[in-house]
């Protein structure tokens, strides 16, 4: 008997992520899923992370009440109504929401039940190069706001997030204790103690990328979450740490493990008190080989770095979304990279825009061939 | 000076990793013009280059961007002058696996300076998963003191990915108007 094919309709995803998700469709479901036009469709898999996300979700709701709504987010969505997906998403995770909505032939399910493979399978713990990133991991990385008027009072507060609601608060007090002091720190609090290591610049963390970023996206300030009180950081006898540290395949570089839970907390946003008329300094360019290089971070990080300047200007003259940019000031913030500068001198001259020289399109047809060479 | 020459030198001590550099990201291979280490080079490899490595990038217009590797023997020091003419910029490794990584460092900032002043400078540290020490930001407190602030990466010379990285941040440094694909 022939195998009925489930139709899928994805809803505002792009047509990198389309792709990504009918090649899971082809890998691990057999093809017994397949990506449709919405008017064929019977099941709909909206990315409520997109910021037309709710308006889709209302549309599809009035025009297939029928349909099976399957929500996906980086966030924890709370909704009785329809079935949630949470990205990264697992093969296992959307093949068992399939099967509930209709039953699916015993042969694709046994063959994902096994597979803890995720759509997106990218694993940035290793971090040993700087990876391409995809539409989809450049969004969980700097979100995906639209840029906002920084000269309206209503409107910044958007822009901001408190870093201490959210674990990276505590990392980042973890991280400046253990530079300062030059001491082995633990933090303990999660499912398992983290480790930094100063001196050798690295940290031992036996938690995967995705449980980092699962806890970097929750407010530790929801009344449901308790994490936040159980949390504690402490300095660590050497020795006594080293023996704690089994697995010697759990050890990254600390400066790249940072700025990965950085961007992931920031998305695209400020810390707190960041002020956006205020000169800032880099003080050097990032590892770049070594980190999540996100969209213009080279060209932030060069404009940037002969003077200081302030985020407005620096908003105002490179002309880029203003998420790239405040994710990485977040990211080289958080590494200890970036800074207000207070040198009288900084404030008196307001830093003018680096024009472009007579072989800018001759260099950027250098950037072309690198990158068509990376790929 | 016609499109088609211009340059970019790879530089820096033997077996920083110069010619692995050039071949990760040159369109052809790359012609290597080495021979079997005479000297105490022998005791860090059995080949060393003795007049240069050559690599090129061809651009879809045709252009070509020549890629030179400098012979990392000081006693070579003479064609580093003929060499850099032409040139857009430098990159310079270093080998973080060297008795004193940072005498290198000084010593090939300082014989480009001129150039340097002219151009620009990206700094890739090799052979870092070997030994860790110094830091990045070991070399960038020693740059400071130059001073200078140029990109500092650790670099796996056989990647292409990383090789690309720092070249692309030469043209940054160059002209940070450039535009992202």
């Amino acid at each position: 008997m022939e195998e009925e094919i489930i139709k899928i309709n994805a809803i505002e995803l792009d047509e990198r992520s389309l792709k990504t998700l009918s090649f899971f469709f082809h890998k691990f479901c057999n093809d017994l899923c397949i990506i449709s036009a919405e008017h064929e469709a019977e099941v709909f898999l909206i990315n409520m992370d997109s910021v037309n996300a709710e308006e889709q979700l209302e549309r599809i709701k009035r025009r297939y009440p029928k349909s099976a709504l399957i929500l996906t987010s980086i966030k924890l969505l709370e909704n009785k109504d329809h079935y949630f997906l949470r990205k990264p998403m697992i093969a296992k995770h959307l093949l068992a929401i399939l099967s509930d909505i209709r039953s699916l032939p015993s042969s694709a399910k046994s063959s994902a039940l096994s597979n803890d493979s995720e759509v997106s399978e990218e694993n940035f713990s290793e971090g040993h190069a700087a990876q391409l990133l995809n539409e989809q991991e450049i969004t969980a990385f700097v979100g995906d706001a639209e840029d906002i008027d920084l000269y309206k009072p209503n409107q910044i507060e958007k822009v901001y997030f408190d870093p201490n609601h959210y674990f990276l608060g505590f990392l980042h007090q973890a991280y400046q204790l253990a530079k300062q002091e030059n001491a082995v720190v633990k933090i303990t609090g999660l499912w398992r103690p983290i480790i930094i290591f100063p001196s050798e610049n690295i940290i031992y963390i036996d938690l995967t990328d995705r449980q980092l970023q699962s806890i970097c996206v929750v407010s530790l300030q929801s009344e449901q979450n308790s994490i936040e009180n159980t949390i504690k950081i402490e300095k660590l006898d050497l020795q006594k740490a080293i023996e704690e540290c089994a697995q010697k395949d759990k050890f990254q570089n600390l400066e790249s493990f940072i700025w990965k839970m950085a961007l992931w907390t920031s998305r695209g946003r400020l810390p707190k008190g960041t002020s956006l008329d205020n000169p800032i300094y880099l003080s050097a360019w990032p590892n770049m080989t070594r980190l999540i290089v996100t969209p213009y971070a080279m060209k932030i990080a060069a404009y940037w770095i002969a003077h200081p300047r302030s985020l407005m200007n620096l908003t105002k003259h490179l002309s880029i979304p203003q998420r790239y940019i405040f994710s990485f000031f977040t990211a080289t913030y958080m590494t200890n990279l970036a800074g207000s500068a207070n040198r009288a001198a900084d404030k008196l001259i307001l830093p003018t825009k680096i024009n472009p020289t007579s072989k800018q399109n001759f260099f950027s047809r250098i950037m072309n061939k690198l990158y068509s060479k990376e790929l | 000076m016609a499109k088609s020459d211009y340059k970019i030198i790879f530089t820096g001590p033997v077996g920083a990793g110069k010619t692995t550099a050039i071949a990760s990201i040159s369109d052809s291979a790359p012609v290597m013009t080495d021979t079997k280490a005479s000297d105490m080079t022998k005791s860090r490899k059995s080949q060393t280059t003795v007049a240069m490595d050559y690599g090129i990038l061809k651009l879809e217009d045709g252009e070509h961007i020549h890629l030179y590797g400098t012979p990392g023997q000081e006693r070579f020091d003479f064609m580093w002058d003929i060499l850099t003419t032409g040139g857009i910029g430098l990159v310079l490794l270093v080998d973080n696996t060297r008795e004193n990584p940072m005498t290198d460092l000084k010593f090939f900032l300082n014989s480009f300076k001129d150039f340097i002043a002219e151009t620009s400078v990206v700094i890739g540290v090799t052979q870092m998963d070997n030994e860790n020490k110094p830091a990045i930001d070991d070399y960038r407190t020693e740059l400071k003191k130059m001073p200078l602030n140029p990109p500092v990466f650790e670099v796996d010379a056989r990647q292409k990915k990383d090789v690309s990285l720092l070249v692309q941040a030469l043209l940054f440094t160059l002209d940070p108007s450039i535009n992202e694909v």
